[in-house]
């Protein structure tokens, strides 16, 4: 019950690193399920599949937001072990940031 | 010479051009004129041919010649017709505030004369058809029968869900009374999670469990160290045991395209049925049988064409889809909840809309793919006798 439970604002940063993984997985399997599509179509003969191509195109760009996102989280997790190396801090506002 | 060219083109003209009901009957797609056309096919038929410069040759080549300059002709002049009506009315728009209604109406009977005689010019010419419209009303008809028939269609559809949901129910009591023990599908399900054959369990399976089942297989996890978690795709349940090997890939797809499949080709509370079934032998013997017995799932997929097939799989994925879509966006609002930065979640609430254009367009495709698929198939309808595809368009 990892992160379906996690709306209610009790989600850790592992749970959603690992929610966004299985997401690239998942929409990496759409993608693949496209190509699979496209190529029995045409194996059909079946010709104006740009619409399809199109998709997977949008898809493409859908998992590079994605992954650039689990970077940006792979970064906080950076900021936890500069908290937990360095005990003096308080938090994020005091740091002079929000 | 010139003589008998005269009387040839006065013969050609007198025989074909002037009489409208020829015309008209032979007039059918609305493209060209029908002498045109006739004598188009009279060429191509004689094995006429066409040289470099597009000019027809062999035999019926005069004839094509002449009715190609002759209408040529008449789109010219009707074309002038049109251009002089179009001026005439601009002149008219401009006078007429200036003048009385006399005046008026009478220049207003003057135009209408104008334009009903550059109709029957054209009628009879060929130039236009009534023929578009005789199309749309056939096509009014023949939408008016397709309605009847979705409706019956549905009306149907109804009965036979009702009497699945009769079926499964008249299952689920045999099962009760006679099917496997608690002790028995809890160890079956236990096992395969251990065995990791349910390392992604499909939640219809999970939810179609008896409660106290449920209970029991999450306690018995328990005690060997493993967590139960609902994965946040929503679909699957993922079983992590301590320090479990990894399961290879093909096993983990196998098992998801499973449901998938059976997804796909039965109704959800089927599916699960389905799945179930692989507990006990009893229960399968019972699923398959009733299966057997319940003719319209079968025919239903075993009927469709391959052009229904491929709709039905892109509506399965835009299903997917918008699934994933609705979990990925719990996803960016639990980012936001815990306070993540909008830089973080803000993308992913973004691809909100990209989801659901790429939906959009699953769904539009299939319609578009059965719609194609209706098109030529109602086409063979009316022939079935006409040859493949390669025969009629090539390869």
């Amino acid at each position: 019950m990892s992160t379906v439970q996690s709306v209610d604002g009790t989600a850790s940063p592992e749970d959603i690193k690992l929610g966004l993984e299985n997401a690239a997985g998942r929409l990496e399997e759409i993608i693949a399920s496209n190509q699979r599509l496209q190529e029995e179509f045409e194996a059909h003969e079946w010709r104006d599949l740009d619409t399809l191509a199109d998709i997977r195109q949008r898809l493409a760009e859908a998992l590079d937001t994605l992954h650039t996102t689990i970077d940006k989280v792979g970064k906080a997790l950076e900021v936890r072990e500069a908290y937990q190396a360095n005990h003096m801090v308080g938090d994020k506002e005091s740091l002079g940031r929000n | 010479m010139e003589l008998f060219t005269l009387c040839l083109a006065i013969a050609y003209m007198v025989t074909g051009k002037f009489n409208r009901d020829t015309a008209i009957a032979a007039y059918q797609h609305g493209q060209e004129p029908p002498g045109l056309a006739k004598a188009r096919m009279r060429h191509e038929r004689r094995g006429g041919h066409y040289n470099e410069s597009g000019r027809p040759v062999g035999p019926g080549s005069t004839r094509l010649l002449l009715s190609t300059w002759w209408s040529a002709a008449c789109q010219k002049a009707a074309d002038r017709q049109h251009d002089k009506l179009r001026r005439w009315r601009a002149w008219y728009a401009e006078q007429a505030p200036q003048r009385d209604e006399q005046w008026r109406a009478k220049q207003r009977a003057k135009l209408q004369r104008r334009q009903r005689r550059l109709q029957r010019f054209e009628h009879a010419r060929g130039l236009i058809s009534s023929i578009p419209e005789r199309v749309r009303e056939r096509q009014a008809w023949a939408e008016n029968e397709r309605r009847d028939r979705d409706r019956e269609q549905a009306i149907e559809q109804v009965h036979r869900d009702a009497q699945q949901l009769r079926d499964h129910e008249q299952r689920s009591r045999d099962e009760q009374t006679t099917g496997p023990s608690l002790e028995d599908i809890v160890q079956d399900v236990f096992g395969r999670l251990e065995r990791g054959e349910y390392e992604l369990m499909s939640l219809d399976v999970w939810d179609d469990l008896p409660p106290d089942a449920k209970a029991r297989i999450r306690a018995k996890a328990a005690e060997r160290g493993a967590r139960l978690s609902d994965l946040w795709t929503g679909g699957y349940l993922r079983a992590s045991w301590p320090q479990k090997p990894q399961k290879p890939v093909p096993g983990i797809n196998k098992s998801e395209s499973e449901t998938a499949e059976s997804s796909a080709e039965e109704p959800e509370s089927a599916s699960a049925t389905t799945q179930q079934s692989a507990r006990s032998d009893t229960a399968a013997a019972e699923t398959s049988s009733s299966q057997a017995s319940g003719t319209n799932a079968t025919t239903d997929t075993e009927g469709v064409n391959v052009y229904q097939q491929a709709a039905q799989k892109l509506t399965k994925e835009a299903d997917e889809i918008e699934q994933y879509n609705r979990a990925f966006q719990e996803l960016a609002d639990a980012m936001e909840a815990v306070g993540w930065g909008a830089e973080a979640h803000g993308p992913l609430a973004d691809l909100r809309t990209t989801f659901e254009q790429v939906t959009a367009q699953y769904r539009e495709l299939a319609e578009q793919m059965r719609h194609q698929g209706d098109q030529v198939n109602d086409a063979y309808d009316q022939a079935p006798w006409a040859p493949d595809r390669r025969v009629l368009v090539g390869a």
